[in-house]
Order: structure tokens, then sequence, then C-alpha cells
């Protein structure tokens, strides 16, 4: 064999060899699996995160939308009012004749429950822990949603058992519950609007500025009035997240 | 059959579909398809099929969404006016019947965590801090307001808390951990090293903490601080840190140093006062970045029309913005009010409602309430509040229509030229001017009896656009009436649905109003010979005819009261938009058109008319208008200068003349004197002004409570003393007194007013407001003392004669008010009138005066007022004596007017009501007499001899032809009001997109006709144009469906298209003739050819642009009249044909745009008239009183009105007899053109009902139509029309108002029961804590029955003392009075016996009053969580007994929510 001969077989093998780590590293979890505890403790980190930046992803969007439209994600025939492109439901109803309105009853409670609701039919879109590769991942019952909405903060919490096991071995890790935890004042705002209805539903009228003025510039109050109804939009003073709602009103 | 069955299937589909949309049924869904309890929606949203319910009705109305109080012990929450059903089917919502939430569960108190404080439930603060673990719970149930718990926090312990491993956090003491520990005085030892240590900062040197002292500086809650290294908040920052350490101790808060913003050495920044710490933008601060910011709005936007917009404003500050200048009816179609407000440095604006059902109202903080206008006008204030409010203008009219006087009037009470008491129009304007109760103003106007009415202060808006879609209507169907006449022979209209008046033209139509003209024609004018047309005719009758009755009605003014009555009910007549473009499509006055006898085009209104747009659009100041500027602009200003020279060259002339005087120039003095003497006058009491802009419009002479311009509090002051001066030396038994004091009483009436204009502080306001409210007691005081000596002294003549006399200086020479001597003697009173003859008559006597030089003149002053005829007018009066022999005394007689009302020249309601008195003598001696000199003064002629005697038989001949033969006629004006309509065109439309004012679709519509809002609901929401390149005028198509039971046929004439009518019209058929258009549109139509669209009289339909146009009239007139009659035709052009008379309507219509028929051709609607003889009698159609209408108690006399189809001669009686039988007349209108404005094609019949019983009062009405026909074509009811009243037989009496004496319960019912009456005691009843007429009073919430109910809840502890007044039917009003006092239960239950039953296992207890009981085996339970004793309110309470509790803790409450709290030990 000559020096030539001998030069290509070295390159070929390189080439091979290099080959064969990239093809090494790429399939390395189903190569290698995780056999120690830490190994699967990664995995299942990797998982959790998936699962949180799947609740991250369809919290945000409905419940932004959710303070938007008046605490209703779905708001009904004949109860709200399409104002600025967004459905603002109405949390008081004209009582003809009177200049106070019929109070529709709008719960924390019901908002959690309208939150859980649409993030539990929304996640399995977004979680796949099939793309984790190297485990045997047994994830097989369905979301359980749970929403509790504070007053600065909106903790959302998946009951999802997951169980990340070593393909080889004994290994294995589970989590039962994860949660994530959104900024947005739903809860403080909601009391706001709750204040607000108490004065539209005992006497009709509800004075925006002092009430500003009595929380001390906390938050800021707009009234505006499409005919025949008001529309109010609160925020914290210095923030953008926005609850708005309407009160029916009666046209002359 | 195939097809057959595809047919069926497809009819089954349309009917399911048509029943879908045709049933569909709005009302109260307890549930929704989408899980939402209680709406009002339609039933196919709703789960009916779920089992629940569906009522078509609101939701309060409902069993199962009735409103309550929902309490959620979710989260400690309590929701008033909620319905039942939304609660129920929520987890932990408990309903309670009480919709104001006053139940335990929902009381606030003040819930401290940390160094936080929220105003919560205690459920509420239980559920917040749980979210807290290592925070301990305070909840003071004490502190009854938010305020209050926020201020506890600064009372809070606050110091150093220092742990275990040494670090040190600043902090309360609930907060601190270390509570074991606690130091609370400094001077206690330190040697603990661990705990709380209250009052110190964490830097004290004393403690062991790591921390060096004021290292940097931050906000913390609204105040800049000092911070240590640790972190740690110290003391509020000072740049002297030596008094802001303060030895190391915690300095409070208004201990402090006092800043401002960007003070830069103070951070006691101040919320309340416009400053909270923030970034320093500024760069003020010595250390950190931050300082105390300012909260106020810089420089906001100002606007030229809101006084108070504009400048700097401070932090919570408000203000009004307006487009114009509001009030007194001057609010522009289209316009809002708004709100803007300065709130943390941001501006915002708020709307108040639109169609200005909400109005902007502003004061000034820590000032007195303003009254309305000086709301609107508020500027310059140190700290403006505004508000939006409802506009309250619903009731105004119900003060026009007050009727109920204390006493019925007296004689006395009727001024001359107005037909209601004096006393009456001062209630209604008292009425109209309540603004505690509604936002009305006085009207002056002189369109009514009253003198002016009461309308909105600020005119709600109206939809004045169509938008009705051609399918909209084509879907509508035309609806048949069939009517049975009193003969029982039938006639059927055919209405189509859009006839009837939109909502806004009904508003607008409350302004319709008419007039009737009579003028004489006299003889010889009439035997003037004959014409070649009517035109010609009308033309000579014109120059030539004598107006003797309500003149007025053919001027200007009339016009432009008649308008400003119309835009006082809204977007109604003719004004302007927001832009100040006018336009006067909303009123349409016949006067304005009537080519017959005059000339209205003159009278066409003008914009200028409308208002004065510049002013309205200038920032209202309170620079008052000199004298000079008044006096310039003020024609009668410059015609009585022009009077006073002209006066002093006769007066010149007059000595030589006469041969009487002294020298020339001693004539011209005098001339001149008088003539300025009369300008000096002039604004006092003669002011011919149109002030559109107050809402008044005045003609001739204004009252002198207007003529003073006051400008100052010292005027006003000197004002007001000088009028109560006057009031206190008037000497009520001398001549005169009354009209004085009637005069400072119209004066005081407008104080208020003019003090709201003033320039001046508000308190000085407010004083001057009591001034003239002492006053008014004064006037009111003398004004009793009045009519007492009046009732006292039969023969007191003051009240009666005062009024028709009027004393004024001219020149050196005073006219007084005639009596006797003077030659002509007035009637003193109506009553006293007639000397002599007949009632038509009156008696002038001229005797020869003695004085002077010359013995056959005679030198008399005469004041018209004085004579107190309305047909004499000066010229009469000249001719007369000039005809009558100068010696001996003659007595000659005169046709009397048909007034009987004493004239009288007190206010410009009297001379426009009394026309004849302000054309004639009353306005030459009132106004004119400033001519100076003698001019006033009349001298008749010295003997001419036999010239007297032919001159006499001259003038008898010429007399005897013109009264003999002169003819009278009367001519009908009408005001027809309409909704005000927007400019043709869209070039304005985007102007309404201002961001300072927000745009709506009322706003937009109001700039063009051709403006619309376009993405309604979307961000994109703006007014833009629509269609700007729209050149094409309408097209017009007829609706054969519309116009049966008539047929058409589409045919084309020269050129022109239109349409015949197939069927000949019958008499008094209704004709209603539709088309449609391809754009919404306005039509017009005229009975000739060619004529411009503007030029064009008659509306075709509505005034709005609509898509399809329908116009039903019927044809009386043209039927019945002859061609060649005297009926005023001059709009109706008809020509003979052999089968009838042929009628051509021609058309035009315009469009939004502006355009008209293309190439100004006319569309035309042709018909031919049925020649048949009318064979019908008349058929009454409407009566205004119902039929078995109930009337007052001891009511005998009653005016009732008739409505007849055609014209007719109408009689009636109290037996059912002939016509020719029948003793009573009712008094018709004959006129064809004169129909009625109450009832269209209708002709009104008038009489006074008397003799009416207690009873059932039967009467037969018949009728005879075609007046002046012979009377074999002439056709008779042969029934009669039976109409009956139904008497009252007993007054309505009040018999019980319950309840009386002490309430121990603050929810309770009024009752009043009633009896008699119309209708055995049913009846409307009212209260109010005052003594209030009937109307202003709050109606019981169940009533119109003979027991009303009136429910009150939670009425808090005191007397009470409520007037009653119960209305029937027949108007007969009961009065009551009612006293109760509320003292209410505040003691819980108390146990009175216990009894634990060891061997039944059961706890028994017996309470002093009925109550609930509860228990739990805790402590603090809210009332409703715990297990309930077997008793619901009752005394006797049993429960089992759990031995595993060793510790009952029982609640019990009483019926009157007081809650008794007990501890129970059972021992087995």
């Amino acid at each position: 064999m000559n020096k030539r001969g001998q030069i290509t077989i070295f390159v070929i093998l390189g080439i091979v060899i290099v080959a064969s780590l990239i093809l090494l590293f790429t399939f390395r979890k189903d190569i290698l699996p995780p056999t120690t505890e830490a190994g699967i403790n990664a995995q299942m980190r990797e998982a959790k995160n998936m699962i949180t930046d799947c609740l991250e992803k369809e919290s945000l969007e409905p419940i932004n939308k959710i303070a938007l439209q008046g605490g209703y994600l779905s708001p009904g025939v004949d109860t709200f009012r399409l104002w600025n492109d967004t459905q603002i439901s109405y949390l008081c109803f004209n009582i003809e004749n009177q200049d106070n309105c019929r109070n529709r009853l709008l719960t924390i409670r019901n908002m959690e429950e309208q939150l859980s609701k649409v993030i539990e039919n929304n996640l399995p879109t977004c979680v796949d822990l099939s793309e984790i590769g190297g485990v045997n991942i047994e994830a097989n019952k369905p979301f359980i949603v749970t929403t509790r909405i504070l007053p600065l903060q909106v903790l959302v919490e998946l009951e999802y058992p997951v169980t990340v096991k070593s393909k080889i071995g004994e290994a294995s890790a589970s989590e039962k519950k994860f949660s994530y935890i959104v900024d947005a004042p739903l809860g403080d705002l909601y009391n706001v609007a709750q204040d607000i209805l108490d004065q539209e539903t005992s006497v009709g009228i509800f004075d925006q500025l002092s009430y500003m003025l009595l929380k001390l510039g906390k938050y800021t109050v707009y009234v505006e009035k499409p005919y025949p109804d008001k529309i109010y939009r609160l925020k914290f003073r210095e923030g953008s997240y926005m609850f708005q709602f309407g009160i029916q009103g009666e046209p002359s | 059959m195939k097809n057959k069955w595809i047919l069926f299937n497809i009819v089954l589909f349309v009917l399911i579909f048509l029943a879908g949309s045709v049933f569909a049924l709005n009302g109260c869904c307890e549930k929704t398809l989408n899980n939402e309890y209680c709406i009002e929606t339609d039933d196919s949203n709703c789960a009916i099929e779920s089992g629940f319910q569906f009522v078509p009705t609101t939701c309060e109305s409902t069993s199962f969404c009735k409103l309550g109080c929902g309490y959620s012990s979710d989260r400690g929450r309590c929701f008033m006016n909620t319905p039942k059903a939304a609660c129920e089917a929520e987890a932990n919502c408990t309903f309670s019947e009480t919709p104001s939430c006053d139940i335990p569960q929902c009381n606030k108190g003040c819930c401290i965590l940390g160094d936080q404080a929220f105003y919560v439930t205690q459920v509420q603060c239980k559920k917040t801090t749980s979210l807290f673990p290592d925070v301990v719970m305070q909840f003071d149930e004490t502190i009854n307001t938010e305020i209050e718990c926020i201020d506890k926090t600064k009372t809070l312990e606050e110091g150093c808390c220092v742990k275990d491993d040494n670090t040190c956090y600043f902090t309360t003491r609930g907060n601190c951990e270390s509570v074991s520990n606690i130091v609370t005085s400094i001077n206690a030892t330190l040697e603990a090293k661990v705990g709380f240590f209250q009052n110190l900062l964490c830097s004290n040197d004393e403690l062991n903490c790591d921390c060096a002292k004021q290292q940097k500086t931050g906000c913390v809650g609204e105040d800049l601080y000092w911070f240590d290294s640790c972190g740690n908040r110290e003391n509020i920052y000072n740049s002297d840190r030596k008094t802001s350490y303060n030895e190391g101790l915690v300095l409070k808060e208004e201990e402090s140093c006092i800043g401002g913003p960007y003070d830069p050495n103070c951070g006691n920044c101040n919320y309340p006062r416009g400053n909270v710490c923030g970034d320093d933008t500024e760069k003020v601060m010595p250390i950190g970045g931050q300082t105390c910011v300012s909260l106020g709005c810089k420089n906001v936007y100002e606007d030229e029309t809101s006084p108070s917009s504009g400048g700097d404003k401070k932090n919570g500050e408000s203000w009004c913005l307006y487009d114009s200048q509001v009030g007194l009816g001057r609010d522009l179609a289209g316009s809002r009010h708004y709100r803007s407000v300065c709130i943390n440095g941001e501006t915002q604006v708020e709307p108040c409602k639109d169609y200005r059902e909400e109005i902007c109202i502003q004061g000034e903080l820590d000032e007195e309430v303003l009254r309305n206008m000086a709301s609107f006008l508020l500027a310059g204030a140190d700290y403006t509040e505004a508000a939006c409010r409802d506009n309250r203008w619903q009731d105004c009219d119900a003060c026009n229509t007050l009727t109920n006087l204390p006493d019925k009037p007296t004689a006395e009470d009727t001024t001359a030229g107005k037909k209601e008491p004096q006393a009456l129009i001062d209630l209604k304007m008292q009425c109209c001017n309540n603004e505690d109760v509604r936002d009305c103003y006085w009207l002056e106007s002189g369109i009514t009896d009253a003198g002016g009415l009461c309308v909105p202060m600020i005119p709600p808006g109206l939809k004045h656009w169509g938008d009705l879609s051609p399918s909209e209507v084509a879907g509508s169907s035309t609806t048949t009436t069939t009517t049975t006449a009193a003969d029982g022979t039938t006639s059927t209209v055919v209405t189509a649905p859009t006839t009837s008046a939109s909502p806004s033209e009904q508003t607008c139509a409350k302004a319709n109003t008419e007039c009737e003209v009579a003028f004489v024609v006299g003889g010889w004018t009439k035997l003037g010979g004959a014409f070649k047309s009517r035109k010609e005719r009308d033309d000579f009758l014109k120059r030539n005819s004598k107006v003797i009755k309500n003149e007025e009605c053919i001027s200007k003014e009339w016009v432009i009261a008649g308008n400003n009555f119309c835009k006082a009910q809204g977007d109604c007549g003719a004004y302007f938009n927001i832009l100040g473009k006018g336009t006067g499509d909303g009123y349409v006055n016949t006067l304005v058109f009537e080519t017959g006898f005059f000339d209205g085009s003159k009278y066409i209104l003008t914009e200028s008319d409308y208002a004065n747009f510049r002013t309205l659009m200038q920032k209202p100041d309170n620079k008052k208008e000199t004298k000079w500027d008044k006096m310039k602009n003020d024609p009668g200003f410059w015609t009585a200068v022009g009077g006073g020279l002209l006066s002093g060259i006769l007066g010149a002339a007059g000595p030589a003349g006469t041969g009487k005087g002294n020298s020339w120039y001693e004539g011209f003095g005098k001339g001149l004197f008088g003539g300025l003497s009369a300008v000096m006058s002039l604004g006092k009491d003669c002011k011919p002004t149109a002030d559109s802009t107050k809402g008044k419009t005045t003609v001739t002479k204004t009252t002198t409570a207007t003529a003073t311009t006051i400008t100052s509090k010292s005027q006003f002051e000197a004002e007001l003393m000088t009028q109560t001066g006057i009031l206190h030396s008037l000497n009520l038994a001398e001549p005169g007194a009354y009209q004085k004091l009637t005069e400072i009483k119209a004066k005081s009436n407008k104080y208020y007013e003019q003090i709201a204009l003033l320039n001046i502080p508000e308190g000085d306001k407010k004083a001057l407001n009591d001034k003239v409210d002492e006053l008014k007691k004064l006037i009111a005081a003398r004004e009793q003392a009045f009519n007492k000596m009046d009732k006292d002294t039969d023969t007191f003549e003051d009240k009666k004669t005062s009024t028709t006399t009027t004393t004024q200086t001219s020149g050196d020479e005073k006219l007084t008010p005639t009596t006797a001597p003077t030659g002509i003697v007035p009637p003193p009173s109506t009553e006293s009138t007639q000397t002599s003859g007949k009632e038509d008559e009156f008696v002038i006597d001229v005797s020869p005066q003695t004085s002077g030089t010359d013995d056959t003149s005679m030198e008399m002053d005469i004041t018209a007022n004085v004579i107190g005829i309305d047909s004499i007018t000066g010229a009469d009066v000249s001719s007369l004596l000039g005809i009558t022999p100068a010696k001996p005394a003659a007595t000659t007689t005169a046709k009397k007017p048909a007034a009987t009302t004493p004239n009288t020249i007190t206010s410009i309601q009297t001379i426009i009501k009394n026309p004849t008195s302000a054309v004639t003598g009353g306005q030459s001696n009132v106004c004119g007499k400033g001519f100076g000199g003698k001019s006033s003064t009349i001298y008749a002629g010295g003997s001419f001899g036999s010239l007297i005697n032919l001159a006499s038989w001259g003038a008898a001949i010429y007399t005897g032809v013109e009264y003999g033969q002169q003819k009278e006629m009367t001519q009908k004006y009408q005001i027809q009001c309409k909704p005000w309509q927007a400019p043709t065109g869209s070039t304005d439309c985007e102007k309404c997109n201002n961001p300072n004012k927000p745009c709506s679709e009322y706003r937009c519509k109001s700039l063009g006709q051709n403006c619309a809002i376009v993405n309604a609901g979307t961000a994109n929401e703006t007014c833009v144009p629509m269609d700007p390149n729209d050149v094409n005028s309408p097209i017009i198509t007829p609706l054969p469906d519309q116009m049966l039971p008539h047929t058409i046929e589409e045919v084309t004439e020269e050129s022109n298209k239109g349409f015949k009518i197939n069927e000949q019209i019958k008499a008094f058929t209704p004709v209603t003739l539709a088309f449609e258009l391809n754009e919404p549109g306005q039509c017009r139509y005229a009975f000739s050819p060619g004529l411009p669209y503007d030029s064009m009289s008659e509306s075709f339909g509505s005034v709005l642009f609509e898509y399809v146009k329908v116009f039903s009239f019927s044809l009386p007139s043209i039927l019945t009249e002859p061609a060649d009659a005297d009926t005023n035709l001059s709009t109706v052009k008809g020509s003979a044909s052999g089968s009838g008379r042929e009628f051509k309507l021609y058309l035009k219509c315009k469009d939004a745009n502006g355009n008209v028929n293309a190439n100004d051709r006319d569309y035309f609607i042709r018909f031919d008239t049925d020649p048949s003889p009318d064979l019908t009698p008349p058929i009454i159609k409407f009566t205004s009183l119902d039929n078995n209408a109930y009337i007052r108690y001891n009511e005998t006399e009653i005016t009732l009105k008739i409505y007849i189809n055609e014209p007719s001669d109408c009689k009636w009686s109290r037996r059912d007899t002939g016509f020719d039988l029948m003793e009573n007349e009712f008094n018709c209108e004959q006129k064809v053109l004169s129909q009625s404005i109450e009832y269209v094609e209708t002709y009104e019949c008038n009489t006074r009902m008397k003799n009416m019983t207690n009873r059932e009062n039967n009467f037969y009405f018949k009728c005879k139509d075609l007046p002046g026909a012979p009377i074999d074509e002439r056709n008779l009811n042969e029934e009669s029309y039976k109409f009956t009243l139904i008497g009252t037989s007993e007054q309505l009496k009040i018999t019980s108002i319950t309840p009386t004496g002490t309430q121990f319960v603050p929810d309770f019912s009024m009752e009043v029961k009633t009896d008699g009456g119309s209708n055995n005691g049913v009846a409307k009843c009212a209260f109010s804590d005052k003594d209030l007429p009937y109307s202003e009073m709050i109606v019981f919430s169940e009533t119109d029955t003979p027991t009303s109910i009136q429910p009150f809840t939670s009425l808090p502890e005191g007397k009470y003392n409520y007037f009653i007044s119960c209305l029937d039917q027949g108007a007969n009003e009961a009065k009551g009075v009612i006293n109760f006092t509320v003292d209410i239960d505040t003691y819980p239950p108390e146990i009175e016996y216990l009894y634990v039953d060891s061997f039944l296992g059961t706890i028994s207890i017996s309470l002093d009053e009925d109550a609930t009981c509860e228990y739990m085996d805790l402590p603090d339970f809210v009332f409703g969580e715990g297990t309930k004793f077997s008793g619901i309110d009752q005394k006797e309470q049993e429960t089992n007994w759990d031995v595993s509790i060793s510790k009952y803790h029982i609640k019990c409450k009483d019926k009157f929510e007081n809650i008794g709290t007990y501890v129970v030990y059972p021992l087995p």
C-alpha cells in the first residue's frame, strides 16, 4: 500500500469517526439513556420546563382577555357591547325607569373556572412530552387546571402526574403539580370593579374622580359613555393591565 | 307529485322560518344557552328545554329573578341588587331579600395586615389574611369609613425588629416575629438584643444593628424617606439631616418638614395637596433620584365656549367642556356636555350621556352651590369641581298645564290681555324655576296666553335623522280602519304604517301652534271692481285690508317667537349645529308661504333670527353691555332721536302756526327736549328687540325689570334697597299702588337670573339672592294686604283701573290718564264699561274746553289706553273729532271691538295678545309719546262754517258704505315644528373626530346629512362622509301596494314621469300616496310645475331623509268648494274637467347631498275627483273629552270640542231630538282649509256645556254638512251622537292614613285609603315632605286604587311629616297629612330561660322576643353559617345536645337584625 492509499484510508476513517461522534451526540439519549437519578431528574426538569412554558403560553392570553372583556371569556348573546373591537360584558343590566341596575353577579370563582377551563382545553396542543427522548414518560391522566386569582397575581396550577423513568434500570422521577404565576392585578381590579358596581347597583351613580382620590391615585378609572351605556376601564396608575366592563343603559 | 312534494317542503320551510322570526319573544330568561342567569333576551336563547323559565317581562318582575342581596361566603363579598337565580346558581352564595345588603355578613370594617389597611367585610379580611400565613389578622368593625381605615395605618406602632442573627428591619409590631421582647420606651433597658424596639430606627446606635444612617433616599407610599445602609426605611427626607434623623427615633409625618412639589429640602409629599413621591425629572434633588412631584395638569385643553377650561389645573380638579354657551335653550344641535378631570397629572375627558340626557354642572370647592346658569358660567375658580348629572327636563311641560289654583281666580287676578289669571301664571313660573326638582326656565313668548312657557333649560337631543331602510318599510303592512258613523254608515281608511309621525316628530310637534288673524275689508274696497285673476284680487285686498285681530301673528317677531318655542323642544326648528351651520327645514310656518293676503316673504327666518351664533361661540364673560351699547343697537333710539329733532322743528313751527306761542326757538327747544326725553326713556320701557339669545322675544314693550343694566353688587344692593323702600312706603289705598306692586314683582322675578350673570364672587351672589328672597317675602306680604283690602272693600277699584293707566312725562308736559273732565270717559273696568245702550257700544263724550285762549278749540290729552278701546285707532279718534260739531257737547257712538277685557300695557305679552292696542292707540301713546312738546296733544280745528255740514254729509255717506258693506275675514296661521335637519353635504363630517370631545353618532349626524359613523364598535369608529361623489338625484318609484284601495298607472307626460290614480277620488275620502326613493331623501310638492325645490312650500311626508315617503290627505275643499269660491285656496289649483276636477301634484326630492330631481324636472301625481254629489252625513270622529268621562264634583260647566270629518253646523241638546229642535249650537270651523291641528283631516267645533249635575249627564249631538249650501243638498245626521259625562256625586275623601304614632321597625308601608270621588275612591295618591302641588309630589308605588301603598325601607329614626294628595279621574283632589315617628329596636334578644335535658338530649332556650338562633363550637362565627335551632322567629328555641361540644356559642337574631351572643356550658 502506498502512502497515498494510507492517507486516503486515514481520511475515510476520520470522516467515519467524526460522523459517528455526531450521530452519537445526536442520539445520545437513545443510545445512552440516563440511568442515574441525576440524569432522570434532569429529564424531569426538562419536562417541567416544557409544561411550565405551556402554562405560561396558554395563560397569558386568556388572563388578559378576561379582563378586557369584563370577566367573561365568551360573552353570551345580549350580555355585551362591542366597543373598540372588544366584546365588553355588562356587569350590570338596565332596570327600566330606574337609575340603579341589576347585578350580574360576576364572582372571582366564576372567572377562575373560566380560566381553568380554557387553559385546560388549550394545554394538550402545547404540551408534547414525547419530544423528551431517552426516557419513558408516564403522563396519561387528563390535565386538571386550577386557577387562583390573587390581588396582584394569577396563580395557574396544573395537576398532571408525570413520571419519568429510565429505559434502563429503575431510576425514576415524578411530579404531580405544576404552577405558573402571572403578574396581573386581576383580583385587585376586580375589587375596584365591585366597588363601582356597589354604587351602580345601589344608587346608580359612581364618581370615578372621588374614588381615584380616595385611593390616593393608586388606580386610574376611565369612563366612556357610548349611548346609552357606560363603560368603565380600570388600571393601576403605573400599570398597563386593564379591566373593563359595561353598565347597560336605558335609551330614551 | 314530486313537484308538489318539493313545493310543500319549500312552503313548510318558509313558514317555519317566518314563525321563528315573527314569534321570537323577548323577556327574562332564567338561564341562557350560554349558562348566563337572569338575562333579558329572546326565548330562542333561553334554556327552556332544560326546565328553566322564561317570562316575557323584565327580570325584576319575575319571581325567579327578583332582586335581593347575594352573599358569597367564598370570598365574603356582597352583591347588591342581584337576581335570585344568579345567586342560587353560584356555589356558596346566599340570597337574602334585601337588595341593599343590609345584613351582618355585609358589614364592613377595617382589616389591618402588616402596615396595610383595607375596608372590607370580616370574611374578606380572613380570606386575604390567609394568603399571608405569617401575618396576624386584625379586624376592627368599629371603623365605619374607608378614610378612617386608611388613617389607621398611620397610628400603627413602628420600630426596629431585631432578630436573633442580628439582622434588623424596620416594620410594625405586628410584622415583627420576635415580639416576645417589646421595648416601648427608649428609657427602658436596651440590654435585650432581640425583639421589637418601638419608635427606634434600625440605624440607632443603641441597637446592635450594623446599619449606617441616611445612606440613600427612596419612595414609600406618597412620601420620600431616608434609608439606612441595610435598606431600612428611616424618617421622611429632610435636607437637614440632623432634624430628619431625630436622634434615631421615629419622626411622625405630621412632625416632619412641610414641603411642596419639587422641594429639594423636604420629602413630605401630600397626595390630597397634589404631590406625591416620584422620579425627579426636574433634577432638583441633591441626593437620590426621587422627589415630591406635582400631580397637577399643566396648560389643559382650552375651549372658547367653556369658561373653566384652559390653564393649569390641580390634581382632582374637574371642569366642564361645552360646545357653545349653554342653558336658556342655547345648546346647539349635536352638542354634548363633557367633564374633564385632572388626575395624577393626566387629563381625562368624561363625556356626559349623549343626546344631552346628562348635563355638566360645576361649582367651586368650599363655596355655595351654584344655580344652573351661574354654574355654566363659572370661571376662574380656585378649585373647580364638576359632574355630569341627569338633565331633568322631562316635566317642564307639566308646569305649563298647572291649573290648580288655591282659590278660583277673581276678575282682579286676570290682568288685561292675559286670558290666564296672574296668580296662575306666577304659579307656573314658580313651578318652572324650581331648580330643586327640574331644569327648566320660563321662556317669555307671545305665543301663549300665559305670556310664556316653561321649557327645558338644556333642550334634550333628538334623533333628528331618519334611517328606515326600504326593506323595513316594505315589510310592514297597511292598516285598515273601519269607522261607523252615528247614522250607521261606515267608512274605511287605509293607512300606511309610515304615515304615523316618528318619535322625534311627535316631540317637536308639541310646539305646533296657530293663530287666527281677522281682517276687515272696507265697503269701498270691496266694491272696487272685478278682477281678472285671484292674484290680482288678492294683491288688491292685501293693500286695502285692515287687520282687526291678532296682527302680531303676521309679524316677524311672532315667527321668531314660534321658532324659539320650537327650538326649546330639543333639536327642533331652525337652528345651528356645533359648527354654526344653520338650517331652517325644521320650522314651517304657513304665513311665510301664504301668497294670499299677506306677503310673508319678509318673515322668512334667516340665520341671524335663529340666534347670534358668533355670540354663542364666544367664551362667556361677565362684561356688561353699556347703556350706549344698548342704545346704539336699538332702532327705537334712532327713531326717537329723529323724532326728537322733528318734534323740535314742529315745536318751532307750532307756536307760529297757532299763534299761541312764544318765539320759534322756544318751541324748538321744547320739542327737542321732549324728543330727548323720549330718547332717555328708551330702554326703560320701550325696547323693540328680539333677543333670541336669551330665549326671549320681545315685541314692543318690555317690562321695566329688564331695563336697568346692573353690573355690580353695590348697584344691585342699591336697587334692592330702592325697591324695598318703595314697597314700605307704598300706600295701598292710593290709585296706582297695585300697578307699582306688580311692576316690582315683575322686576324681582328677574333678579335671580341677573345675579347669576354678575361677575362677582359666589358668596356675594348668595348674599344678594338672600336679599331678593327678603324682597319677595315683602312683596308677598304687601300683595296679601292688598288682596285683603280688596276683599274688605267691594268698591275698591285700584286693581281694576290701575292696570289701564300709564303715566309718563314727555318734555315739560305730563300726560296723565284722563278722567271725565277731559272729555273721553273711559270704561273703568269690564263691569262698568257700558253707560248706556248696547253691549257693543261705548260712549265718547266730547266736551268743549274752557281753558285756553281759543273758545273754539278743544285741547285734549288722549291716552288710548285710558280709552280702553281696542279697535279705535288714533286716526279714528282724530277723524271722529274732525267730524264732530265743536259745540255744544256731542255724544258719538262707535263700534266696540270684540275683545271685552280691559286694555293694558304692562308687558310684551299683553301687547302681543291684544294687538290692536299695540298697533293703534296703545302703541302711539306709550312709545310714541316721546315725540315731545305738544306732539301728543291733538288740536281740534275751529269752526269751518258750512263746509262742515258738507264734509259731515260726505263723511256719513263714506262711513255708511265703508262700514255697511265691509267684510270680515279670518285666516289661520300655523307654525309647524319639525325635527331640526342637518345641513346637506358631508364636508364637515371629519371635524367630529376631535380627541378632546369624542364623537358619537348623534354628533356626527348633526354635521351633515351624509355624515355617518363607520366601523361602529371598533377602534376605528369615525365620522366620515358617505358617498361624497354622489351627484345623482333620487329616483322615485311608486309603491302601489301602499296606495290601496286606489290603483295607479305610471305615465309620462311632456317628458315628465309620474303616475295617475285610476279611480276618481270622493269627497273626504282619505288618499294615500306612497313611493320609494333609491336613496334617503326629502320630498316636497306643489300644485304648479317648474318650481324650484326651495320654493315648494309643502313637505311630502316626513321631513326626515328616508327611503319611503308616504303622504295621506283628503280632499275636502277642492271637492266641495266651487272653483271661484272665496276660500283663499291660493296654494291649491285645480281645473274643472268633464268628469270632475283634475289635479296634479308636482314633486321634487332631494338627497342627502342636496341633489334634486334630474334636470329640475318634476315628478307628477295626477288624480281626478268624483263629481257625484256628497250624500254622506258628517261624522264626529273625536271628542276632546272621552265619552263617559268623569267630571269634577260640583262642576257645572265644561268646554267640549268635537272633531268632524267635514265642515258642518252642529247642535246639541239634553234630549234626543231633531236637529232644528236642538237648543244649543256648537261653534264650528267652516273654512275648508282650516283643519284642526289636533287631529288631521278633521274640523273643530266647540261649545260650553252648562248646568251639569253630579249624576250622569247625557248629551245628543247632530251635525249638518255643507254649510251655506242649499238646504236640500245638505246631509244631516239622522241619529244623534250620544255623549255622556259622569258627574261626581260626592267629594273625594281620604278616609285613613296609616301608620300613625311610633314605628319600631325601619321597614313598613304607608297606606292611604280613599273614598267617594268619581269612581268609588279610586285615586292616584302622592306624597311629599312639603306642601307642594300634586304634580310635584312623589306618586305612591302602588296606587290608582282605593288603597294606595308606599313601602319604606331602612327609614332612619326620627319624626316624619308627609303631605298627601290624591287625585281621581274626575280631577277631584283630597289632601291629608301624616305624622309618625320611627324608633328602631337596637337591643338584641336576651335568653330568659335555659334548660338542658340530658334525658332527651336537648338544649332549650326561651328568649324575651321572637328571634332565630344558631350555634357553633367556635366563637365569632358569622350568623347564617351556624347550626340552626328549631324555631324561626320564635321565643322558644330548641336543638339537640351534642355532648362532644363542651362550649356552645349561640347567636340569636331578632327581626330587627340585632344579634345577641351567648356562651353555654352544658353539663350532663
